[in-house]
Order: structure tokens, then sequence, then C-alpha cells
């Protein structure tokens, strides 16, 4: 009658799936995650860049990074950024349990964590398309040597990346069980996100003083770690950033573990 | 050979345990130092069984304990005290195996997916239950023919009517074949048509598949169609459980009058007199309507008598009718006793 024995991660794919199709099908969000969110950022810090290495010897000292590798590491940052976005995951379940919409989705034998980590992951299924652009513009136009102990370590990277993004949104999506509004929640993530994760400046680029702040924090394991090692094609730089990202990723995934199940002792839900 | 029991509670007590908040500044100051509880038991003492093939009517009053029991029944709450086994095991585990054996259905709630077809929600639950595909296949088929949905299944959620959805949720709460479902108002907001096709659709589908069946309502009318044991529940305790029938016999100490005047309305004079002869002093637990042509009152059977003989006396031309109650009447009549403190 049933099939037997399948494992939480199989039963749990339908839930990726239909995340992915829900993008697709939202053709306005399409276009504005595909053209408006990435080609805009990437346009004015082409403008930006391109002016600050024309022809200055001075300019040059911005960074150790070529012209070309700067772009390039814009470009992936950028796609990282919108991959590793969390908004969703902390505004639906916000959504969820101040309208009290939580229960049918408790009671699915799927536990709601997982389903919403597959949700998270069929969407970046989807946001993995301006990544897999611009890298095949990276491979092909100035060709890169195909190192292949490289490449399935960044490969996992990229994988832990989007791991550790959804248990720092789980993370701070647990705010919804104890406050009413999280809005400043949704805030708090997208402006560290955008301000810690490197998508500004590249780490080395700071002053001093912020550079280990900047280099070592969460956000930066999230989007620019990524953006750097494509560019850098450093392996030994994928191995520490593989390290740092599962390290967040396992005591985010713990600590949000923990608040859900405190949570979800004190979550009523409304009646009818 | 005996049904199986499906729901055993025992002692079951609910208690929350709310922050107060306190009006004002100072309230809130005080509040976040000095935070004060207040407790409150939404469920007491609760102790029933369900087996399979019964349906069962669970009524109250809004606040009554309802849905908080619905919630523990499916885990998704943990009892503060008594014994609780659904399907042989403690709900509270959420095993994967006891999920898969219940459906629910919450009648405010969509478990759908909301932006897709309804077919594509469907196939997603057969994947997430792991049903095998020809059996998913037929009981598609059965409830697209049952529950009228051929002509929905290809339509986004968001695109149904209120009665659609929620014959989409029935059949997505059943189609992988549950032992026990639950239902928590599923014909709020539901036309007429809607549902009476819900109700024979579960009637039928219990009797058919043996399966438990818990509903909850505030419409008497879907217990009365559904249900054939109902379980009336006021402030957190059972106030009666037993058959709908004994529930009407027991409460059949109420009687309806109808006083109706031909011809004509009802002078003031008239009405005055009526008003004073149905007057709460008279009737304490009695409920007046009073219209142009027609008074009526719904009152204890001992008290009608001599209100009768005193319409009578009245001398006003007017024919008196005593009825039966409807159900609904019934319930009418006891929530307001429980609202007044009074017990069955």
């Amino acid at each position: 009658m049933s099939r037997p024995r399948l494992t939480f991660l199989e039963s749990s794919l339908p839930y990726a799936v239909n995340a992915a199709r829900l993008i697709v099908m939202d053709r306005g969000m399409f276009v504005a995650d595909f053209f408006l969110a990435t080609t805009v950022p990437f346009l004015m810090q082409f403008l930006i860049w391109s002016y600050l290495y024309q022809g200055s010897s001075i300019s040059r000292s911005f960074g150790v990074l070529s012209l070309s590798q700067t772009l390039f590491y814009y470009a992936f940052s950028i796609a990282f950024g919108r991959l590793n976005n969390g908004y969703d995951v902390v505004s639906n379940l916000s959504l969820n349990v101040r309208e009290g919409t939580l229960e049918p989705h408790l009671l699915r034998p799927v536990p709601y964590p997982l389903q919403k980590l597959a949700d998270f992951m069929g969407g970046g299924v989807v946001y993995s398309v301006p990544i897999i652009l611009v890298l095949a513009v990276f491979v092909f136009i100035p060709p890169v040597a195909l190192n292949s102990f490289f490449w399935p370590g960044w490969v996992l990277l990229v994988v832990v990346s989007q791991i550790l993004c959804f248990t720092l949104s789980w993370t701070v999506a647990m705010m919804s069980l104890w406050l009413v509004r999280t809005d400043f929640a949704l805030s708090l993530l997208t402006t560290s996100a955008a301000f810690f994760g490197g998508e500004l400046l590249p780490p080395y680029l700071w002053p001093e003083w912020l550079r280990p702040l900047m280099s070592y924090n969460p956000f930066r394991f999230m989007i620019s770690a990524p953006a750097q090692a494509i560019v850098t094609m450093d392996g030994g730089f994928v191995m520490t950033a593989l390290a740092w990202t599962s390290f967040y990723a396992i005591a985010f995934g713990c600590l949000s573990a923990f608040l859900w199940r405190q949570g979800m002792k004190r979550y009523r839900g409304a009646g009818g | 050979m005996e049904a199986k029991t499906l729901i055993r509670a025992s002692q079951v007590t609910k208690e929350y345990v709310t922050r107060q908040s306190s009006p004002g500044f100072k309230g809130v100051i005080q509040g976040l130092l000095k935070p004060r509880y207040s407790r409150h038991k939404a469920l007491n003492e609760v102790t029933l069984s369900l087996k399979a093939g019964e349906i069962l009517g669970f009524l109250g009053p809004n606040g009554a304990g309802k849905s908080t029991f619905i919630k523990l029944l499916t885990g998704i709450q943990t009892p503060t005290s008594g014994e609780l086994q659904v399907l042989g095991v403690r709900p509270s585990d959420r095993s994967k195996a006891f999920l898969k054996q219940i459906g629910v259905v919450f009648g405010h709630k969509s478990s759908l997916w909301w932006d897709l077809p309804v077919r594509s929600s469907l196939e997603s639950i057969c994947s997430i239950y792991e049903l095998d595909r020809s059996r998913f296949r037929k009981n598609l088929d059965h409830f697209s023919q049952a529950l009228g949905l051929k002509g929905v299944l290809d339509r986004p959620v968001r695109m149904l009517s209120l009665g659609e959805r929620v014959k989409c949720e029935v059949a997505a709460a059943l189609i992988h074949e549950p032992r026990l479902l639950f239902l928590d108002e599923p014909t709020v907001g539901l036309d007429i048509t809607s549902r009476t096709e819900l109700r024979e659709h579960l009637r039928n589908y219990a009797a058919e598949h043996e399966i438990g069946i818990m509903l909850t309502s505030h419409d008497v009318g879907d217990i009365e169609a559904c249900a054939n044991r109902v379980i009336l529940v006021n402030q957190g305790s059972i106030a009666f459980d037993g058959k709908i029938e004994t529930l009407k016999a027991n409460f059949g100490l109420i009687v309806r009058l109808l006083i109706r005047i031909e011809g004509r309305s009802f002078l003031p004079k008239e009405i005055e007199n009526l008003q004073f002869l149905l007057t709460p002093s008279l009737a304490r637990d009695a409920t007046i309507v009073i219209g142009p042509d027609t008074v009526s009152a719904t009152l204890r059977r001992e008290t009608s008598r001599s209100i009768i003989a005193a319409v009578a006396d009245l001398d006003m031309d007017a024919s008196i009718e005593v009825h039966a109650p409807d159900l609904d009447e019934v319930l009418l009549h006891h929530f307001k006793n429980f609202r007044e403190g009074h017990i069955l």
C-alpha cells in the first residue's frame, strides 16, 4: 500500500520542487530578482570600479585583485547575495505565527523546519542560475585552469553556505514565536547581510581594525567567501572558508533547534 | 468483533500560563521588571474515548476548549496532566508513523499550496505521505467524483471559492487514507449546498472506511447530520457525552411555545401582558422573541404549563403551539445556562 522506508529527505522533496515552481511561476518576482536585483547593483559596481582602476597606479593600490577579478568578485557576490537570502524564511514563519496558520504544516509527517529547509533549497536551485551564468563567463571567457581538486571543494562550500544561510535566518525567524512584530528582525537580517556579507567592499578594503569582523562573521561566509574563493581560485581559502561556514552552520543549527523546541512549548495558535 | 479504540483520554488537563499586562506606561514598565502571570485551565480533567467507525461531535461555546483538545490530540500541544493515547501512542511525541495515520482539516487554515493548482498540492501530499501512485490515482478519482472536484483540480487554490477550497482540504486530509480524521470547524462560511455535500461525504466515508472522525463545529447541523455521538464541553469540562437523541431527550425538559394571532397584529397592551407572563422572573431561563403577530419562547416544560393557562386566560383569540425544540435551540438554551454558571 505505501512505499517503505522513504527518508525525511525524500519526503521533503515536494517542498523543494514546489518552492522552485512558485518562483518560476511568479514572473514579476522572477524579473525583479534576476534583472533588477542583480544587474543594477552590478552595473553600479562596474561603473565605480572601472573608474577607480582607470589608468591610475594609485587606484590600483585599492586592492589585491585586478579590475576583472574585482568585477567578477562583485558579480558573484551579488548572485550569492540573492541565492543566500533568508528574507522569505523569516517572513513566512512570522506570517504563519501571526495569522495562526502554522498548525496544518506542523501536522505533516515531515518536521516543519525541514519543510522550510527544503523550501529554501528548492528556491536556491532557481537562484543558482545567475551564479551559473557568471561562472560560465568566468570559466570560458578568460580561460581558467580546471583544477579538479578545487571544484568539488567550492561546490561543497556553496551548498554549506546555503545551509548556513538557512540556519542563521531560521534562528532569526524564531523571534516570531516570542515577539508580535518581526519587522525589525527582517531589517536586522537584510542590513547585516548587506553590510557584513562583503557585497559593499571586500574585507581587505575595510580599515584594519574592522577586518577581523568583516572577514570572519557568518554573513561573509554566506555571500562573499564563495565569491572570493572562485575569483582567487585559492584551494587553501576554500578549505578555511568551508571550515568556518560549517562551524557557523552547525552552531546556528543547534541554536535554532533549541529555540524551536522552546518556542513550540509556548506556541498556542488560535482557536476557531 | 469490537471496534478498536483510537483515542483514549483520561483526566486530561491543559493549563495555560499567561503574562498579565497592566494598562498605561507604568504598567508596561512594571510588566517588564516584575511580570505577573495568571493561570487558565483550557481543559479540565477530560476523559473520553473514540472507537473506529465512530463520528464524535464536539460542541461548545467559543473558548470552551474544543480547538485546544484537537491540538492535544494531534500532538501540537502537550497536556499539563492526565493521560492521552491516540492510535496507541502519545501524540506529543509526534512520531512520523503517528502523523501519517491522521488527517486534519482546520476550517480557517489552509494546508494546500496557495498559488499552485490543487492537483499539484495533492500530488505533493502523496509523496510526503509516501503513498503508492496507483493508490493515489484511485483515491483522487474517488474524491473528484464524491466531492465534485473534477473542475477545480487544475486551478490554483487561491482561485477557488471557500466551499471548493474546504472540499479540497478534506480530500487532502483523506487522500493518504488516515485512520483518524480531525475536523475543526470544517463548514465555517460554507453555503448550504457545500455544507450538505460535505456532511454526506463524511458520513459515507466514515461508514465505508471504518475511520474515526472527531468533528468540532459551531453549526449544530454538522453534528446532527454526521455525528453518532456528541460531547458538550463547557469551560474545559465535559458537560454531556452521549447520543444526540439522548441529549435531546435529556433536555427535552425544554419546549418552544409559539403564540400566534390571526389576521391582525398584537395590540401594545397584549404584548405587555405577554411580556409580563413570559418575563424571566416567571420563567427564568426562557428566551422570548416578540414579532408583530407571533411571540415565541423557549422555556422549561414545567413553567410552560402555567404560562399556557395564563395566556389562554388573556382572551386574545390567539393560537398556542407547543413544539419540541431543534438541537440548535437546545444548545442555545444550554450555552446560555453555561454563561450564567449553571451546570447540566
